[in-house]
């Protein structure tokens, strides 16, 4: 049986002053498998990574507002690991701070598929 | 008959080879560091000590051994991992490459806690026993080619589901219904809010349809791929080549009246081990120091009689490993040294080996051992403690273990 995928997909309040907004991305548990990319609307920000990102930088607020991040990507259990997957979505620098977890126990070998949606609006 | 007699007499001559090696079971392995040095130390099997994964697992974890926190517990070890519990960025499989020694010390530092209750054979009481300990990687090699080269064959793959994704997402974010309960929130986002229940329940409705028709389209089309990249995980071992360096330690204290204004100094134990992996099937070269007080035998003990009490025990060992690429050579040098350090109870002793092996055919194999063993044999009597030795077996292939 498939496992069911991390799925995100939400609106997020940004301030209308210069405070920067950031985003981390905590994949786990330890020794998992990790590939994702992060968009920007249509534009590429992160191509294809293998780690977790902490306080990375979206940009200021006012210029995020009606953009949409996305980011879509998949998890890949691996042997001698705890088989426990995990993602940890943050995103601070708005109105709110807003953290997301995600955690599966899979079977050995199984991969979780990641689709987040962030849309920024005033 | 002749060739019967011939394999009787080669099976004598093994058993007196064994016969004179004596301590063939005493080996390097012995000295490692253990896998939880506090519950080592507390004589826990291994498979008996809880490691959870996140904050929540630990409450449930100590809740559950303390009855509600009722009581204390008869028998427990936890094995803390500060990296997996904070949810440290440094966890994913790619970042396992990082030698950097602030990453591998964050990765690897366990603390080891342990509580056991014991029985005082004199008095027939229980009282317990508590132990502290850690482990930690000083040094750590880079990942092999060969473990680069199906590392990058197994991100191919990822990256294709990846892309995969990113398409599927597009197709369902297009779908009539999604585009419809997308709208609604929409709307009810700048009517009521986003705090408002009406945003909550139109997110909800939204956020349910899009993942089932994520999840549809994605074991249609990722079906081949994620069983591609099963294979691929399946066959995934991390090889290191160079060198590394561990060390463990720990202590005990146990409380006699089930006091805590009232302990003594238990056990205590440290580990160094390192050396220079060579990879899977290569030279290799591991060196081992042990320090124990009062350990429940003495190493240095061939009888295991000899009392403990406020003994200190220093113990070492070499061992270098030669496995030729195509398995059929095996060649190993070992050492071991094992002293008591503060009371003359036990002479030091010493022993070295050194063993070969050659496969000459399914389940032949070529073996030849020489070495001085703890008791001095060798000096004393100037002769070989062991010999050339062949080996015959019977049945399919198998390995023999040296």
């Amino acid at each position: 049986m498939a496992n069911d995928p991390f799925v995100y997909d939400n609106f997020y309040k940004i301030n209308t002053d210069d405070d920067q907004v950031t985003l981390d991305l905590i994949f786990g548990g330890l020794g998992q498998s990790v590939d994702y990319v992060l968009a920007l609307d249509d534009v590429i920000k992160i191509d294809h990574s293998k780690i977790s990102i902490q306080d990375y930088t979206l940009g200021k607020g006012p210029d995020l507002a009606g953009k949409t991040l996305t980011v879509s990507g998949n998890i890949q259990d691996m042997p001698a690991t705890s088989h426990d997957i995990t993602l940890i979505l943050r995103i601070k620098g708005g109105a709110t701070n807003i953290e997301q977890s995600y955690a599966g126990e899979v079977s050995p070998g199984d991969n979780i598929d990641i689709s987040l949606a962030v849309h920024f609006y005033k | 008959m002749k060739y019967g007699m011939f394999l009787f007499s080669l099976l004598l001559s093994n058993q007196q080879i064994f016969a004179q090696t004596g301590n063939t079971d005493v080996k390097l392995d012995l000295l490692k560091q253990p896998s939880s040095p506090a519950a080592h130390l507390l004589n826990f099997a291994p498979n008996s000590i809880e490691k959870p994964t996140d904050l929540t697992a630990v409450w449930f974890s100590f809740n559950n051994a303390t009855g509600k926190l009722t009581q204390l517990p008869n028998s427990y070890a936890l094995d803390l991992s500060p990296a997996v519990l904070s949810k440290s960025k440094l966890l994913s499989l790619k970042s396992l490459q990082a030698t950097a020694l602030k990453d591998i010390l964050w990765q690897t530092f366990v603390i080891s806690t342990g509580i056991k209750q014991f029985d005082d054979t004199v008095t027939k009481k229980s009282y317990y026993k508590t132990a502290l300990g850690f482990k930690v990687t000083l040094a750590r090699p880079a990942w092999s080619e060969a473990t680069l080269t199906k590392f990058n064959e197994l991100s191919v793959i990822q990256e294709s589901i990846t892309n995969s994704n990113i398409t599927i997402r597009k197709e369902v974010t297009k779908d009539s219904t999604i585009k419809n309960l997308d709208r609604k929130r929409r709307d009810v986002l700048a009517q009521y809010g986003q705090q408002s229940a009406e945003y909550a329940a139109a997110q909800q409705q939204y956020i349910s349809q899009f993942s089932i028709a994520f999840a549809k389209l994605s074991a249609e089309q990722n079906a081949e791929l994620k069983a591609a990249i099963r294979k691929k995980a399946e066959g995934f071992a991390i090889e290191r080549v160079g060198w590394y360096a561990e060390l463990a330690g720990g202590f005990s204290a146990a409380f006699p009246t089930n006091s805590f204004t009232y302990s003594t100094a238990d056990r205590s134990g440290a580990w160094l081990t390192g050396g220079y992996d060579g990879g899977f099937n290569k030279i290799s070269f591991l060196g081992i120091a042990r320090y124990l007080y009062q350990p429940e035998t003495l190493f240095a003990d061939s009888t295991g009689k000899l009392p403990t009490n406020k003994i200190s025990t220093f113990d070492a060992g070499t061992r270098l490993l030669y496995v030729s690429g195509d398995s059929k050579l095996n060649i190993s040098f070992e050492s071991i040294y094992r002293s008591v350090l503060n009371k003359s109870i036990v002479n030091p002793s010493w022993r070295v080996l050194f063993s070969a092996a050659y496969s000459v055919g399914a389940n032949q194999q070529l073996t030849f051992s020489f070495g001085r063993d703890f008791d001095g044999t060798l000096e004393k009597s100037g002769n070989l403690i062991a010999g050339l030795n062949f080996i015959v077996g019977l049945g399919g292939d198998k390995t023999v273990e040296k």
